[in-house]
């Protein structure tokens, strides 16, 4: 393999990547700078600093301080909506970059287009992998710049700022190595598989929670299991990624929990496909 | 006839076409029911085979054995004295499948960057396409593409390499009449530095391709050598006829 080829399938892979997701990326960013735009014009935590005042404060609101309130719920709310939606778009892209992509080849019998030559689908598959998170790079890069701004917006200074950015960052790379993995256990619609292991991933993580009720049902033993088997925590990647703020050192535990999910996937994909390679392929 | 570009594809000292033996192979999915038994045949190089039978007889079942995908349940296969998948983990193997299947969202020149850097070194994607006859924009999606523009893209992806194997099914399909005899033509001179094997139900074609008849069945196997006169249709239509009513 030369390298002239090299470069030839990665340029493919990126000019496809961004071909098929740009409208997304551009969406995803729209709402990205929705956030930031809203961080940096209004003070978007007025609402939840004024509700805490009122409950620590002995007297009845008067009208004048409802109605103030009220407004600030209204921007409390659109800020909280946009950056629920831009959180879900990082990660919808990040699971839509591959796409079911091992999987479509494999049902189609197109990936018999590859199999017929010496460079085995780990080889091939991992390749093309890599250019396509070279391609989920920029565009997670970009979204991880807004998610900085905003959080400069809220005053969280340039520790705070480098700290979203990464955790936005994290996240967009990490789905796109699931998105990858799963579909190369044979599943087309990986994003969907994804989101459903991401969601799940959340609702059990709570669960086992320490103190919760299903966490002392299954012991110390499963809640130690949990964070390998599920998808990471939002707050493990919050934890993982503030070491970059001055007063807060850095979370080993998350950031090797983390650093665990961005090798597991790959390896899951390079096992199923030695499988593929070893197994009949369906012609 | 088309000549101009095998002059140039093949340097005069580029690796010629390889020997295939089979012998005593028995090929399926199943160790107790196998789908092709007793298969012996050893095709020479540079020889066009052709593999001749009805709907599940086991001809892309051959074909998969031959590339190394699916194991022989008994017997021995030899690609240049090389096991199917040895060999062509090496030196890779040329396939046009019966279902042209590309993968989806891409480019004509797209399909060929990938199956070139599935190939490796050494491949050329200007003279596979000047081989496959694809002779016509590659920029487009190939959504877009006819059935034959597909088929002739699918062969150039196989051809990336110039492959020493090269084996078709039903690679006419889907060709209009120019089309098949100029794919005719490049068989008969890529034979030159490939071993053949075609797979097809059009016996009028294989009779002007082929050097000698693979019949296969469910109840044997026949290699069949070339009269003096060579094939013709109608010969291959009784020879096949003859030997489905035997075998069904």
């Amino acid at each position: 393999m030369g390298r002239r080829d090299f470069v030839s399938l990665f340029a493919v892979t990126v000019r496809f990547t961004l071909r098929r997701r740009w409208k997304l990326a551009l969406a995803v960013f729209i709402l990205g700078a929705g956030v930031a735009a809203l961080s940096l014009t209004t003070d978007v935590n007025v609402f939840a600093t004024e509700i805490e005042r009122m409950a620590e404060a002995e007297q009845e609101p008067s009208t004048e301080e409802i109605e103030a309130i009220a407004g600030n719920a209204f921007l409390f709310f659109i800020n909280e909506l946009l950056r629920f939606l831009f959180l879900s778009g990082v990660i919808i892209f990040g699971l839509a970059v591959p796409g079911g992509l091992v999987a479509r080849e494999r049902r189609s019998g197109a990936i018999m287009l590859w199999a017929q030559h010496p460079s085995s689908l780990v080889r091939f598959y991992g390749r093309r992998f890599l250019a396509m998170q070279s391609a989920n790079f920029p565009v997670q890069l970009a979204f991880a710049l807004l998610a900085g701004i905003s959080a400069l917006g809220l005053g969280e200074g340039a520790g705070g700022a480098t700290s979203a950015g990464a955790e936005v960052m994290i996240l967009g790379l990490l789905t796109c190595s699931l998105s990858f993995g799963i579909s190369a256990a044979g599943i087309r619609r990986s994003s969907f598989a994804g989101i459903g292991y991401i969601l799940l991933s959340q609702i059990l993580l709570l669960l086992f929670a320490d103190g919760s009720p299903l966490a002392r049902g299954f012991g110390e033993y499963a809640a130690n299991v949990a964070p390998f088997a599920l998808f990471p925590a939002i707050a493990t990647l919050t934890s993982a990624t503030e070491g970059f703020q001055a007063a807060a050192g850095w979370d080993w535990g998350a950031a090797g929990i983390v650093l665990y999910h961005f090798a597991l996937w790959p390896v899951l994909a390079a096992l199923a496909l030695r499988r593929v390679e070893r197994r009949p392929i369906p012609l | 006839m088309i000549n101009s570009p095998f002059e140039s594809a093949f340097a005069p000292n580029a690796p010629g076409a390889i020997p295939v033996t089979l012998r005593d192979l028995d090929i399926g999915y199943r160790k107790n029911s196998p789908v092709l038994a007793g298969l012996s045949v050893a095709v020479v190089p540079g020889e066009v085979l052709a593999v001749v039978g009805p709907n599940g007889s086991g001809k892309t079942t051959l074909f998969r054995t031959l590339l190394g995908l699916l194991p022989p349940l008994s017997g021995e296969v030899g690609l240049a004295e090389l096991s199917p998948a040895d060999y062509r983990r090496r030196h890779g193997v040329g396939y046009l499948a019966e279902d042209t299947a590309l993968p989806e969202g891409y480019r004509g020149e797209e399909v060929l960057a990938l199956a070139a850097a599935a190939a490796g070194d050494g491949v050329d994607v200007g003279k596979a396409c000047e081989l496959a006859a694809v002779d016509y924009r590659t920029d487009i999606p190939v959504k877009e593409l006819s059935k034959g523009m597909k088929r002739r893209l699918a062969l150039a992806a196989a051809l990336v390499r110039l492959p020493r194997l090269l084996l078709l099914d039903e690679p006419e399909a889907g060709l209009d009449p120019g089309q098949r005899i100029r794919l005719r033509d490049r068989i008969a001179l890529l034979r030159d530095r490939m071993t053949i094997l075609v797979a097809s139900h059009d016996l009028g074609e294989l009779a002007l391709m082929s050097d000698r008849v693979l019949l296969i069945g469910k109840t044997g196997l026949q290699v069949v050598e070339q009269p003096p006169e060579g094939f013709t249709r109608d010969y291959l239509e009784e020879l096949f006829l003859g030997w489905e009513g035997a075998t069904s």
